[in-house]
């Protein structure tokens, strides 16, 4: 049993403890005394959940209205990515090649995630990126395909990925820091084949310079090794006239 | 239907790949995250970009364990840890370029929100930390909105070291006391 004057000071030490303002001694204390009174236990949780409440004394705020579909989106897109990539690998699960898979997952999400800002990060991952996508490409089940896009001088900070799902019938593109176009202009998609270019569809960067969009696949890009993104106007064209901003390769 | 269930149940639908699950922890949480990532960073840009990376990552990483506290304690934990180390690599750029010559850049309660809603609560907090003598608000505020250290305040306020150890660790408890139907 706690008598109350013992646990008075002992709940001094413990908001210290919560607090992390304990010297190498006070921690050793506060172990010693949890084993002897495990029920502490729950007094330390209580501090903790009282400190994780301050936050909601701020003022309320207004999120933007898209940040939640966004996180969804990525969420989701993610999922989508690791699993397909996973079950293509089931049929033949050798250790190694699923330990280099999931790295290689986790180069894709990092890419779709984290390096909307870090570009310095980014030129690190594409780095290892381009180390892991030649180990996909080796795996004898998995013709999923990763080529790396990135900014021409008209676009120096504008970096993505293009993920070529053979299997689950389509690709994926993410694109970070792209300008987005005025109205009546668009980006164009184009795979190079033969020293030809074939239109891959068109789109716009958002406010945050975003892009993520589901290419339609064919297989001219399911076989190319080259991808262009050129600024045209939003009609259908043959053949790309404007300035290339961004260039992919396996 | 999912969005009445504890954040628990929600989260183990979410481990389980759920991802509209992940929408209604969002939908639960998401204002408090951006509120308490915008205090810290002073950003709306930044305290967007830190949202979703809190979100994606207990998406990801699943390390949420519902023994250990409620959702709001880790997510604003998580928060507060990724804002402030946010802040300090920024703080840390800024100083080098400055060096540089560069720049001119100077299961326990998980249930909470069943009982009341996030509203309701921070109404109640706010008005527990309104019972907190100022300078131990201050001393608070600096410690945990701020990341700053004991050292840092007691320059800062010019009051002595073991005064604001003092001051943080009363205002833990009253808060406690004051909220001890909340947590």
């Amino acid at each position: 049993m706690i008598n109350s004057q013992d646990f008075q000071g002992w709940q001094e030490l413990l908001a210290d403890y919560v607090l992390g303002e304990v010297t190498p001694e006070e921690a050793e204390t506060v172990r010693q005394l949890l084993i002897a009174h495990p029920e502490l236990n729950e007094e330390i949780n209580h501090l903790q959940e009282t400190l994780a409440l301050i936050p909601l004394a701020l003022p309320e705020s207004s999120p933007p209205k898209t940040l939640g579909a966004n996180i969804l989106h990525l969420a989701q897109t993610q999922s989508n990515a690791a699993n397909s990539i996973v079950a293509s690998l089931k049929k033949k699960s050798k250790a190694n090649l699923l330990t280099v898979s999931s790295i290689a997952i986790s180069v894709i999400l990092g890419l779709g995630f984290y390096n909307y800002r870090l570009h310095q990060e980014l030129a690190i991952a594409q780095n290892e990126l381009s180390q892991y996508q030649k180990a996909i490409a080796t795996l004898p089940e998995s013709n999923h395909r990763l080529l790396s896009l990135k900014g021409t001088n008209k676009a120096p900070s504008a970096t993505g990925v293009v993920l070529v799902m053979p299997k689950m019938g389509k690709a994926m593109m993410t694109v970070q820091n792209l300008k987005p176009l005025p109205q009546g202009k668009a980006y164009h998609l184009w795979a190079v084949s033969n020293g030809k270019k074939y239109d891959c569809g068109q789109f716009n960067a958002d406010q945050k310079g975003q892009v993520m969009k589901q290419i339609p696949l064919d297989e001219i890009i399911t076989n190319t090794s080259t991808l262009v993104i050129t600024i045209e106007p939003t009609e259908s064209i043959t053949q790309p006239t404007g300035a290339e901003v961004m260039i992919g390769n396996i | 239907m999912l969005s009445n269930q504890t954040d628990t149940e929600v989260y183990f639908a979410l481990v389980s790949g759920e991802v509209s699950a992940l929408g209604i922890l969002y939908e639960r949480y998401g204002e408090v995250v951006y509120r308490f990532a915008l205090r810290i960073l002073g950003n709306a840009q930044e305290a967007e970009d830190l949202t979703q990376e809190v979100f994606l990552t207990l998406w990801r990483n699943q390390s949420y364990d519902p023994k250990r506290g409620s959702m709001l304690a880790f997510l604003n934990t998580l928060t507060r840890s990724k804002s402030i180390d946010r802040y300090r690599q920024r703080q840390a750029q800024w100083r080098s370029l400055e060096k540089l010559g560069k720049s001119n850049f100077l299961e326990p309660r998980n249930d909470l929100m069943d009982k009341l809603a996030l509203k309701e609560t921070s109404f109640q907090v706010r008005k527990a930390m309104d019972t907190l003598p100022t300078h131990q608000r201050i001393v608070l505020e600096m410690a945990y909105f701020d990341g700053l250290s004991q050292s840092e305040i007691a320059e800062d306020l010019k009051i002595p070291l073991g005064t604001v150890k003092s001051h943080k660790r009363n205002a833990l408890l009253k808060l406690r006391q004051v909220l001890d139907s909340l947590v």
